[in-house]
C-alpha cells in the first residue's frame, strides 16, 4: 500500500517536473525572434542601440518658419521688424550596429535658408520715398555629425536599459559669410564655425504596448572665429553650454503606428561675441510628439517640436519628416 | 458520484434559467459588437456623407499656415518673404459630430487660431526728427461656436448619397478689437529720434450670428469617390466695432475709442475632394476648392465702404489612415494657385479623429 502510494507520488512529481521544465523550454521558444523580425521592431519595442551588423539609414527633413520668440522676459512676442527667415535642410543619417551594446551614427546636413528684410524710407518735406531691401541665403552642407552610442545596461524585466550616447559636431561647413554683395546683402554661412560635443545618459523600460525613456543631456561648445560682419575680420564666440533633461511616455496605437511624447527641459548659459556676452541665458521647455508609422523595415517619422515656454529662444514649431530603411 | 450527481440536480434549475439570458447576451453582443466593427472599421469611399446613427466623432485638428504670397486687389501675386513680412497662422480644429439618425446628423465645433501680421518697417525723416514705425496686428483667440446639422437624403443608392447642411455660428468669441498696446521709444544717443511700436490686438470673432447652407454629394465606385460640397454663409446683421485713435503726450500713446458700424461678409465656396482607396486602410485624396467673400462694408473711415472682395483657390492632397477601429489619422497640404485681395497660404494640417458607438444597442 505504502510502495504504491510512494510509487504514484514519484509519478506526480516526475510528471509536474517534466511538465513545467516543458512550459519553461516552449515560453522560451515562444519569446525568440527571427533576425527578420527583430528588424521589424518599432521605435517602443527595438533594443536601445541596433544589433551587430544592423545598419538602417534615411533622410531627415526639417523646416521652420521664424516668426515669433521668446523674449528675455519669457514672453512669446512677434519680432518688430520687417524681417523673416525660413530654415530648412535635409540630411541623411545612418546608423550601424558595431556589436550588440554599440552603434555609430553618422548625420550629413544640407542647409537652405532665406533669410530677408526689408524697409521704406520717406522724407516727407522732400517728397522722396526710397524702398531697401536686403536678403541673405544660406546653402549648402552644414555640420556633420558622429555618433557613438554604448549600451551599458541591456534592459531586464524590472531593470531600465542604461545608454552612455556621445555626438560630436564638426566643422564642414563653411563658417565666413561670403558672395558679399554690400553691407546688407551676402550669403549667409550654412555652417556653424564651432566643434560641439553632446553627452548623455538614457533610460530606456519597455513594457509593451508602452516604452518609457528618461534622458540628462550635456551640450559643450567649444568656440571659434568667424566672420560675422561683411568686410571684417573673423571674431571669436562661443555659444554657452546647455545642460537638458527630457522624458518620453510612447506607446503603440496599433501595431505599426507609434506615438512618441517626448518633453524636454534645457537650460543654456551666455553667448559670447569677441569676449562680450550677446545674450546673458536661455532655456526653453519643449514639447516634442513624434509619429512613428512602421510597415515592415521601412520608417515613415513625422513630428513637430513645439517650445512650450521659454527664455530667448524660438517660439516656432519646426517640422520634421523622417525616412528610414533598415537593411 | 451520488454527491456529484445531486449537485448537478440542485444547479440545473439556475443554468436553465441563466441560459436564455447568456445566449441572448452573447447574441447581442456578437451582432451589436460585429455591426459595430463593420462601421468602425468602414472605407473612405463607402462612408455615407453623414454619421451612422449612434456614431460619435471626436475631430481635434492642428492647422499651419504659411503666409508667404499675397494676391492684390488685381490677382497680382508678390511675394511677402522678400519682403521681410510673411507670417504664419496656428489653428487649432476641434469638434464633435453624433448620428442622432441614421441620416441626421448634429455638429458642435470651436476652433482657435493665433496669427501675427506685419507690416513694412518704415522711417520717417521729419526735419531733424528721425522716426522707425513698425505695425503689428495679431489676430488670436477663439472663434465662434458652431452648431450645425447634415441632413442625408435617404436615397439607399449605393454609389450615390447627398446630404443639406445646416447650421449657425453664434457670436460667443471676442470680437471688438482690444486695447492697443502702442510703444514709444526714444532711441539713444539721438534726442530727435524715436521708435514707435504699433500693436494692433483684433479678436477672430464675427460680432453676429451666421448662417450656413450648403449641400454634398458623393459618388462612389469600388475604389473612388468624388464629394462635392458648396457652403454659403451669410450674417446679414449690422453690427458695432470699435477702432482705437491715439495721440502722443510727454512719449506715451493716449487712446480713444470709437464705435463704427460693419456688416460681415457673405461667404459662398465650393470644394471637390477625390479620394482614391489604395488599401482599405488607407485613403490617398486630392482636390480643389474656391472661397469668395463678398458683401461686406465698413464705417471704419466715416462713409460707409463695400470690403474688398476676397477669392483665394486652392488645390490640395492628403490622407487618411485607419490605425484603429476608433482612431483615424488625417493630414492634408494646401497650395493657393490664385486670389484676390488676400494672403496667399501654404497649409499644413494635420488631425485625429476618434469614432465610437457609446449606446451599444442602435
Amino acid at each position: 500500500m505504502k510502495k504504491g502510494l510512494l510509487y504514484r507520488k514519484r509519478t506526480l512529481l516526475i510528471t509536474l517536473v517534466i511538465g513545467i521544465c516543458h512550459g519553461i523550454a516552449y515560453g522560451q521558444t515562444e519569446k525568440y525572434l527571427l533576425p527578420t523580425e527583430i528588424k521589424e521592431q518599432t521605435i517602443i519595442t527595438e533594443p536601445a542601440t541596433l544589433q551587430k551588423g544592423f545598419f538602417r539609414t534615411g533622410i531627415i527633413l526639417s523646416h521652420t518658419f521664424a516668426d515669433k520668440i521668446f523674449n528675455e522676459s519669457n514672453k512669446r512676442i512677434s519680432p518688430t521688424e520687417s524681417a523673416s527667415a525660413e530654415t530648412k535642410s535635409i540630411a541623411l543619417g545612418a546608423h550601424y550596429g558595431l556589436t550588440d551594446r554599440l552603434q555609430l551614427n553618422l548625420y550629413v546636413p544640407y542647409i537652405s535658408n532665406k533669410m530677408s528684410a526689408s524697409s521704406i524710407r520717406e522724407w516727407p518735406g522732400v517728397d522722396s520715398i526710397v524702398s531697401d531691401k536686403w536678403q541673405r541665403d544660406a546653402k549648402g552642407l552644414g555640420d556633420m555629425e558622429l555618433g557613438v552610442y554604448y549600451q551599458v545596461l541591456t534592459e531586464k524585466p524590472k531593470r531600465p536599459s542604461v545608454t552612455l550616447r556621445t555626438t560630436f559636431r564638426f566643422n564642414t561647413g563653411e563658417k565666413n559669410i561670403t558672395n558679399i554683395r554690400d553691407e546688407e546683402n551676402y550669403d549667409a554661412p550654412p555652417g556653424t564655425g564651432e566643434p560641439l560635443l553632446a553627452i548623455d545618459v538614457r533610460l530606456r523600460k519597455v513594457k509593451y504596448p508602452y516604452s518609457f525613456t528618461f534622458t540628462t543631456e550635456y551640450f559643450y561648445y567649444f568656440g571659434g572665429n568667424k566672420v560675422i560682419n561683411p568686410g571684417e575680420d573673423e571674431l571669436s564666440f562661443r555659444t554657452g553650454n546647455i545642460v537638458a533633461f527630457m522624458g518620453s511616455a510612447n506607446f503603440h496605437v496599433n501595431e505599426w503606428i507609434a506615438l512618441v511624447n517626448d518633453v524636454m527641459y534645457f537650460y543654456g548659459g551666455g553667448d559670447e561675441v569677441d569676449g562680450e556676452t550677446t545674450v546673458s541665458e536661455r532655456w526653453a521647455f519643449i514639447y516634442h510628439p513624434y509619429l512613428y508609422f512602421q510597415i515592415k523595415r521601412f520608417r515613415l517619422v513625422q513630428s513637430v517640436e513645439i517650445p512650450l515656454k521659454g527664455c530667448a529662444y524660438t517660439a516656432d514649431p519646426q517640422y520634421i519628416l523622417i525616412l528610414q530603411y533598415q537593411f | 458520484m451520488n454527491k456529484k450527481f445531486n449537485m448537478f440536480i440542485r444547479i440545473l434549475p439556475i443554468q436553465v434559467l441563466l441560459l436564455p439570458v447568456i445566449s441572448f447576451h452573447a447574441q447581442v453582443n456578437s451582432s451589436g459588437q460585429d455591426a459595430i466593427d463593420i462601421l468602425l472599421n468602414e472605407r473612405v469611399v463607402d462612408r455615407p456623407v453623414s454619421l451612422h446613427k449612434g456614431q460619435l466623432q471626436t475631430n481635434a485638428f492642428y492647422t499651419f499656415d504659411f503666409f508667404t504670397k499675397s494676391y492684390d486687389h488685381n490677382s497680382s501675386r508678390s511675394d511677402l518673404r522678400d519682403q521681410g513680412i510673411a507670417s504664419a497662422m496656428h489653428g487649432y480644429l476641434f469638434n464633435i459630430s453624433y448620428g442622432i439618425l441614421e441620416h441626421i446628423q448634429l455638429t458642435v465645433g470651436m476652433n482657435y487660431i493665433s496669427t501675427s501680421q506685419r507690416s513694412n518697417v518704415k522711417y520717417l525723416f521729419i526735419s531733424e526728427n528721425a522716426i522707425h514705425e513698425s505695425e503689428i496686428t495679431e489676430i488670436k483667440g477663439f472663434e465662434d461656436l458652431f452648431i450645425g446639422s447634415l441632413l442625408r437624403l435617404p436615397l439607399n443608392l449605393t454609389f450615390f448619397d447627398i446630404g443639406i447642411s445646416l447650421g449657425i455660428t453664434l457670436p460667443t468669441a471676442k470680437y471688438r478689437s482690444e486695447h492697443p498696446e502702442h510703444q514709444i521709444e526714444s532711441v539713444a544717443g539721438f534726442t530727435n529720434s524715436f521708435i514707435f511700436n504699433y500693436h494692433n490686438i483684433n479678436p477672430p470673432g464675427k460680432g453676429v450670428p451666421a448662417f450656413l447652407i450648403g449641400i454634398q454629394g458623393k459618388f462612389r465606385t469600388s475604389k473612388m469617390a468624388v464629394n462635392l460640397r458648396s457652403d454659403y454663409w451669410m450674417s446679414n446683421k449690422e453690427t458695432t466695432n470699435i477702432y482705437w485713435q491715439y495721440r502722443i503726450e510727454n512719449n506715451e500713446f493716449q487712446y480713444q475709442s470709437n464705435e463704427y458700424n460693419y456688416m460681415v461678409d457673405d461667404m459662398f465656396s465650393l470644394a471637390i475632394h477625390i479620394d482614391y482607396q489604395a488599401f482599405a486602410w488607407f485613403d490617398i485624396f486630392g482636390g480643389f476648392s474656391s472661397e469668395n467673400t463678398f458683401g461686406g462694408w465698413s464705417e471704419q473711415y466715416g462713409p460707409r465702404i463695400s470690403n474688398y472682395e476676397i477669392s483665394l483657390n486652392s488645390l490640395f492632397i492628403g490622407f487618411e489612415i485607419q490605425a484603429t477601429p476608433h482612431i483615424r489619422l488625417y493630414q492634408k497640404v494646401g497650395q493657393s494657385i490664385s486670389g484676390k485681395s488676400t494672403l496667399a497660404p501654404f497649409s499644413f494640417q494635420t488631425g485625429i479623429n476618434y469614432n465610437l458607438f457609446p449606446i451599444k444597442e442602435f
